[in-house]
């Protein structure tokens, strides 16, 4: 959790000084700890050198759900968001921060890249503010709830692609949280099976499907030290898969 | 808009470390006139805490400050002076 130590000639002073430098939160926003206060005698015994300094710690302890609001309403503004707010859902194992207005869906970015950039930096200060670890989502226009109905329908798509032609199908890099979705649309499938391979921030999820694993076994023939023998397909559903391996052999 | 980025920037940065007090943000020339350059220093110990592990936090902030400076015609770059 955040915290500032300040030291200044008085209590009232410190502590004053402390709520700036915690970027102007109000008192109810903090916890105060007074480490030294020269008003009192006898504390710090025996340090009677002159002009005697009060000392005071500050924790940040705002509510979570709040800073981040504070946080990003400030961001949507600089950003140049006209007619913007954020709004504020808390569920009972999330935090969902809603942009919404007019100029909204400019902070989702190409392919959601700013809305993910701005969760993540969000997620950090509000932590830090807050020590809550829940999480921290943040929406603007719907786009995360339209991205996931997307998602769900390539992954089915990708489903019966892998076995209609018994061959693993590659989905394009995604972030871990659209990954994830991928795989829980497709977990109680059967028929395929799905893991994720490369590197962040390039990682992509493939579908296989089961029966090829048992095929592959079966007739253990030349082609296994290869591996470049198994034809890859790539499955194109947001298109940019393009760039992406060179070493799959297109 | 130069000074809006710039303001972004410091918000961005400021609320992320443990000295705000500490952050100076400078504008750096660049040739091409499309380019914002800002350099970032803070205080030693705050260096690490931006940058984030395997630099994703920098980054974040990197794609928000370029995302906006996008929105009207120009390219910004953030380098963090350690």
């Amino acid at each position: 959790m955040r915290s500032v130590e300040v030291t200044a000639p008085s209590v009232d002073e410190a502590v004053s000084i402390g709520l700036i430098r915690l970027g102007g939160v109000g008192h109810r926003h903090v916890k105060v700890e007074v480490l030294e206060d020269p008003a009192e005698p006898g504390s710090a015994a025996g340090s009677a050198t002159a002009g005697r300094q009060a000392r005071v710690r500050l924790t940040l302890t705002m509510e979570k759900g709040l800073a981040a609001q504070r946080f990003l309403s400030r961001v949507a503004l600089l950003y140049g968001c006209r007619e913007t707010s954020v709004l504020v859902v808390r569920e009972p194992e999330r935090i969902v921060l809603q942009l919404k207005g007019r100029d909204a869906g400019e902070l989702i970015g190409f392919h959601g890249q700013t809305l993910d950039a701005l969760q993540l930096l969000t997620n950090t200060v509000a932590t830090r503010a807050s020590g809550d670890r829940t999480p921290l989502v943040i929406d603007a226009v719907q786009y995360r709830e339209r991205r996931t109905g997307n998602l769900r329908r390539v992954a089915q798509r990708a489903a019966e692609e892998a076995v209609r032609t018994g061959r693993r199908v590659e989905l394009p890099p995604m972030p871990a949280a659209e990954r994830r979705v991928v795989h829980l649309a497709l977990e109680g499938d059967g028929r395929v099976r799905t893991h994720s391979e490369g590197e962040e921030p390039h990682r992509f999820v493939v579908v296989e499907p089961v029966e090829e694993a048992a095929a592959a076994a079966r007739s253990d023939s030349p082609g296994k030290s290869g591996g470049g023998r198994r034809s890859r397909r790539r499955h194109h559903a947001g298109g940019d898969a393009a760039r992406r391996g060179a070493a799959t052999g297109s | 808009m130069r000074e809006t980025l710039r303001q972004l920037l410091e918000h961005l940065v400021e609320s992320l470390v443990e000295h705000p007090e500490q952050v100076r943000i400078r504008e750096e020339a660049d040739p091409d006139e499309k380019v914002v350059r800002f350099r970032v220093r803070l205080a030693p110990e705050d260096v690490g805490q931006l940058i984030g592990r395997q630099g994703r936090i920098i980054q974040a902030v990197r794609t928000v400050v370029r995302s906006a400076a996008g929105r009207v015609g120009l390219r910004a770059e953030v380098d963090v002076e350690e």
